[in-house]
């Protein structure tokens, strides 16, 4: 269900691609008379129903000795690569000043495998260090609307937890989705989604999904030296589990609404900080989302969304001491409500509230606005200006963020509506 | 008796419309190749058309009601050369309907076989949002239509043979009125050749081909990139140089840049469709093709329709 949910689709974000050709160039190249370019229909009829007409094989020395060269590329995977950089200037939080980042650079590659499975992976280098984010098969013998993916891939809870971090529609992710999911929420594991037609103008979109190891970090709990540990050899039970049910629909000639419900449940995690740690913690995660866009193509687009979070089970985790990890079992919310407007096809501004129970001692409260601009020079480079206004434990922390990102080549993370 | 009844029941049963269930279900990613389904296809044919608007093809949005409709689609036309880049490949790999994917005969790329203008010699994007098979926008050329309905034709017989004869029938009316229309167009362009014009963007270029106009250069500087202002301080310079020039937009294109430079260069601006209109007077696309001829012939200052009455059609292009 890609195409509900990748940004080039959505309605506020489809950017141009245009003719290559100046009319100089053409008429230079079309000298011929008119009625001459055109090419009749090959003889029979409907020949080759695919495209492009001609072969997509680059010529070899000899067509009949096929492959006979290991370094041969005609099979080659299509690649792409992201750079995501940032400006923060930042006021107010302690650590004030300018900061200049590289923050992400991205490589992937994908390709069909066979004809029912396709694999793809996404490597990362950050400040942290180089990373694969995701590496899987997706397989799609199960039937025309049912996909099997196997491998390490981000979950399916949301609209933006399956998102990298450099194709949100602000520079960062959502505060109670930091909070209780991580800034990027992996899992090694496996998933089973399926859609079906529910009428002629919507459908309805359901995933599950098991895995043996998440992979996310909270900010929140390292800033206090406590880490999680949600890896391992587990039984069964302990297995995490997702689920995701969703529903999209056109409304009216120029609008469509998806609502959509998710949920995590992590049977089985271990906590370690300082010297000490806790074992046997559990933690449930449920999130309710809904998005309306509205506006004709070619028109102004705009774009509201809103989604509720609520966390249970061992959720708020604190250092009491050198030898005591406090563990509460306090259910803690956030929300976000975001609204998007496209007055052109390349320029959108955005504002966004998020409010969220932080999951360490006392769940102090936090909120988070955030204003933003973006502009598309061409559908490969995108630069955007943000202001956020964090208010955390009565203290307000202001930052002008300058974000610019490049993409090269076939650059599309295949995503869950 | 009861056999009588029999055939009455019969002939009854063959005279009542085809049902719904029993069409080709066609999905068509524009209103000119939607046109040109039905009018072959007649009322064997069940046409959805995805992009229904007037705006740039390159941003249309995927709807949901897309991608139900390509679920369930036994046919899909598509212009192809990326034309439709924004919204068809992830509907494609989406709708879960092996009947329509490349490859399978549902799948009609309706620019196949033509030779499209523009093929760039060289992939970068330097040159801008490159289309590596050349420019795209096979709805805007006079000369393409019999391609174009021939293409679609195929696709249909391919995939309800049975209907081959009536599909047959229906394409050599259709081709008839495309040469007769081709005649008309030919006519009132025989006064506009070597005449100046220029677009906002490519959308025009087979036309520009087709009749021999001249062309003045483009005001975007490369496809899809926003013109700079020194670009467009040459343009209303070399617009200047060679008056008169026409600025040939599409509806979606005719925007305040545009304005600004016919404005400074004393050029006039010419509004002309860029597809037919999925539920306007403009949804046949040889009404729409005779609109954007009307236009240029207002635009050039000449008669449409053309003074002489067209030559009798030879049933060729």
């Amino acid at each position: 269900m890609n195409q509900l949910n990748v940004r080039g689709l959505a309605a506020v974000l489809v950017p141009a691609i245009f003719v290559p050709a100046t009319l100089a160039s053409a008429l230079h190249a079309q000298a011929a008379p008119a009625a001459a370019q055109v090419k009749q229909a090959p003889p029979g009829g409907f020949t080759t129903p695919g495209m492009p007409a001609r072969s997509a094989m680059p010529q070899q020395a000899s067509d009949a000795s096929g492959q006979t060269s290991g370094f041969s590329s005609v099979f080659n995977p299509a690649f792409a690569f992201v750079v995501d950089t940032l400006a923060d200037y930042s006021d107010g939080d302690g650590e004030d000043g300018l900061e200049l980042s590289l923050r992400s650079a991205e490589l992937s590659a994908k390709s069909w495998i066979d004809p029912d499975a396709w694999a793809y992976f996404v490597a990362v280098a950050e400040e942290e260090g180089i990373g694969m984010e995701e590496a899987a098969i997706h397989y799609k013998g199960l039937g025309d609307t049912h996909t099997l993916r196997v491998g390490r891939f981000f979950l399916d809870f949301g609209k933006q937890m399956q998102a990298h971090v450099h194709d949100l529609r602000t520079v960062e992710r959502p505060l109670p989705l930091r909070a209780y999911l991580g800034a990027e929420l992996g899992g090694d594991g496996v998933q089973w989604d399926a859609w079906t037609p529910g009428g002629e103008t919507g459908a309805l979109r359901w995933s599950l999904g098991v895995f043996g190891a998440i992979n996310t970090e909270s900010e929140d709990l390292e800033d206090l030296g406590i880490e999680r540990d949600l890896g391992g050899r587990k039984d069964l039970g302990d297995l995490a589990m997702t689920a995701r049910l969703t529903s999209f629909m056109d409304v009216g000639e120029h609008s469509t609404l998806q609502l959509g419900a998710s949920w995590l449940g992590i049977p089985s995690f271990e906590a370690e900080g300082g010297a000490v740690a806790a074992e046997e913690l559990s933690q449930n995660v449920v999130g309710f989302d809904a998005t309306f866009g509205m506006g004709a193509d070619g028109e102004d687009k705009w774009t509201f969304g809103t989604e509720f979070l609520f966390a249970s089970g061992d959720t708020t985790l604190a250092l009491d001491g050198a030898d005591n990890l406090a563990v509460d079992d306090k259910g803690l919310t956030g929300f976000y409500i975001f609204g998007d407007w496209a007055f052109e096809p390349n320029q959108s501004v955005g504002l966004q509230l998020a409010n969220a129970e932080l999951p360490t001692a006392g769940t102090p409260d936090a909120s988070e606005i955030d204003i933003y601009y973006t502009r598309y020079f061409s559908e490969y480079h995108r630069l955007r200006f943000a202001v956020r206004q964090a208010s955390f434990d009565e203290e307000d922390t202001f930052a002008l963020l300058v974000q610019y990102t490049g993409f090269v080549g076939a650059h599309a993370h295949g995503v869950n509506g | 008796m009861r056999r009588l009844l029999m055939c009455a029941a019969a002939a009854l049963l063959a005279a009542l419309p085809t049902h719904a269930a029993d069409k080709l279900k066609v999905v068509a990613t524009i209103p000119d190749l939607a046109s040109m389904a039905m009018a072959i296809g007649g009322e064997t044919v069940e046409v959805v058309v995805l992009a229904k608007g007037s705006s740039n093809l390159h941003q249309v949005t995927a709807r949901p009601s897309h991608l139900v409709a390509m679920h369930k689609a036994d046919v899909f036309l598509q212009v192809g050369l990326s034309l439709e880049t924004s919204f068809v490949p992830a509907l494609l790999e989406g709708c879960g309907n092996a009947r329509i994917q490349p490859g399978a005969k549902g799948f009609v790329n309706v620019s196949e076989g033509y030779a499209a203008l523009g093929v760039p010699t060289e992939m970068s994007r330097k040159d801008g949002d490159v289309h590596p098979h050349g420019n795209p926008h096979l709805n805007l050329d006079p000369l393409a239509g019999e391609h174009m309905a021939r293409r679609i034709h195929a696709g249909l017989v391919a995939n309800l043979p049975a209907e081959a004869k009536r599909f047959d029938a229906r394409l050599e009316a259709h081709l008839k009125r495309i040469a007769e229309a081709r005649a008309r167009w030919e006519l009132a362009a025989k006064e506009w050749k070597g005449r100046r014009v220029a677009g906002y963007h490519s959308d025009y270029d087979y036309v520009v081909r087709a009749w021999g106009l001249a062309d003045a250069g483009s005001i975007e500087e490369k496809p899809g990139i926003t013109p700079t202002p020194g670009h467009l301080a040459r343009m209303v310079q070399r617009y200047k140089e060679q008056r008169p020039v026409l600025v040939l937009v599409a509806p979606w294109s005719n925007n305040s840049t545009v304005a600004r430079v016919a404005e400074q260069s004393g050029c006039a601006v010419c509004e002309l469709p860029s597809r037919c209109d999925a539920e306007g007077k403009l949804f046949d696309w040889i009404h729409m093709m005779d609109e954007l001829h009307a236009r240029l012939a207002k635009g050039f200052g000449t008669h449409w329709p053309p003074a002489q009455p067209p030559p009798a059609a030879s049933g060729g292009v």
